[in-house]
């Protein structure tokens, strides 16, 4: 019998600790291509758009390419120098645009607060009291991109859409510390 | 007995315990098994029999931005005064930007990572025929009178906006937002949704800014809130918006904005 309940509750232990983990995906993008390459970095921006969600790779890439400016004169193309995913993590974080804690996969769907919290610290947006004094944690990161109108409602453990996450980053770009 | 309902309640939560599991770490099928990706914006008719065929002249590129003449063609990069036909695809980069003049009437500013296509370009009589097809990404529009009547259509996946003749923005990702300048006279702007459903759209009807207590914009949203459903695909719970008017005071470019989310619902009264 008390073989019986120990095994029960490891079977449902198991269980919900596997209904609690993140989504995970094999993108398809390519994302180390050269930096001269402009059609490779449209076929990133505009593929991701048509993917169903955002790998936090993906949505390094991304954010890294809204965070570098391009020389003055240079070829269009990729601004990211980072050849993997560990390269973004540790240049995201170096730039101190990613918290020194971050540890997810490059393969698990980006987090709605992780790409609003680097958002807000590559665009400089300081939000209210409430983020004046926290900082630009993830929830009231995203709570201030949803009142700048940068991302649709929306809490900051949903994963997003590769046509999501194009379009807060667009929206970003556009971002100049004036509210909509 | 109670052997019984020990493994009836073990039973149960496995089960429930499972599906939760199918659900949130099932991997996301690509290749052949992926679905389909998000509706394309409507693709352009080919359009009948024209009148006079029109031009799209690019007037200036800057940062990335490539063209296509269809969608078996290579991406070209697109440069200055190149003409562009019918059924031409246009994509930009983060910081890509082109602008066009689009027949005689429209002056088109193709913006950042935006994905659009030249859908119908004609002069039918007495009237200027235009249909763009944005996927994704932002626009500005500004529309002329020149002595024809306009038929300006731009069609997102979400719905299509008709302009008659003034300027504005549209932004398309997961919804539309359409920003017209205040001076929009004689429902200027006009916006059908998915379901059908149309609104008309005039700047002067703003309370908020004939209330003279604001300065900027009143916002209405007018489409469904949308949530998104933890499974990254933003298509799940919708709240519906009841289009409530918002002041702004620290927008000076006196706009109005339109605000639609997919799927919309009947939205509001602009």
């Amino acid at each position: 019998m008390r073989t019986f309940f120990t095994v029960t509750w490891l079977t449902l232990a198991a269980l919900f600790a596997a209904g609690c983990e993140a989504t995970k995906t094999v993108s398809p993008l390519i994302t180390n291509y050269d930096q001269q390459n402009a059609t490779a970095d449209l076929d990133y921006w505009h593929g991701l758009a048509e993917q169903p969600i955002t790998t936090n790779n993906d949505a390094f890439h991304g954010l890294i390419e809204l965070a570098v400016a391009p020389a003055p004169g240079s070829t269009p193309g990729n601004a990211d120098t980072c050849k993997t995913y560990d390269e973004r993590v540790a240049w995201l974080k170096d730039h101190q645009y990613l918290d020194a804690s971050f540890d997810r996969p490059a393969d698990e769907a980006a987090r709605r607060g992780t790409v609003a919290q680097i958002i807000c610290r590559i665009k400089k947006i300081d939000g209210g009291l409430t983020m004046h004094v926290l900082g630009a944690n993830p929830r009231y990161a995203t709570r201030e991109l949803v009142y700048l109108r940068i991302m649709r409602p929306g809490t900051e453990q949903q994963a997003l859409s590769g046509m999501e996450f194009v379009g807060i980053v667009g929206k970003a770009q556009d971002y100049e510390g004036v509210i909509p | 007995m109670n052997r019984t309902r020990i493994a009836v309640f073990a039973a149960f939560f496995a089960a429930f315990s499972a599906a939760a599991s199918f659900a949130q770490t099932s991997p996301t099928p690509t290749g052949a098994d992926a679905p389909p990706p998000a509706a394309p914006a409507a693709p352009p008719t080919p359009a009948p029999a024209a009148d006079k065929p029109l031009t799209t002249t690019v007037a200036a590129v800057t940062g990335n931005a490539e063209y296509r003449l269809n969608d078996k063609d290579a991406w070209k990069p697109i440069v200055a005064d190149a003409q562009l036909p019918v059924g031409a695809e246009l994509r930009t980069g983060i910081r890509g930007e082109v602008k066009l003049q689009v027949g005689p009437n429209a002056h088109i500013d193709v913006e950042r990572l935006t994905y659009m296509v030249i859908g119908q370009l004609q002069q039918d009589g007495d009237t200027l025929r235009t249909l763009l097809a944005v996927q994704h990404g932002k626009v500005h529009f500004k529309i002329d009178h020149v002595g024809f009547r306009n038929d300006f259509k731009i069609a997102t996946p979400t719905g299509t906006m008709a302009v008659k003749g003034t300027e504005g923005d549209l932004t398309s990702d997961t919804g539309t937002d359409i920003t017209g300048n205040e001076d929009n006279g004689g429902n200027a702007i006009n916006y059908t949704d998915s379901n059908g459903d149309t609104n008309n759209y005039t700047g002067g009807d703003s309370t908020d800014n004939q209330g003279g207590t604001t300065t900027g914009n009143s916002s209405q949203d007018t489409g469904n809130s949308n949530t998104g459903d933890g499974n990254g695909n933003g298509s799940g719970q919708n709240s519906p918006d009841t289009g409530a008017l918002g002041g702004n005071t620290s927008n000076e470019n006196s706009q109005q904005q339109i605000q639609t989310n997919t799927p919309p619902n009947e939205g509001g009264d602009y």
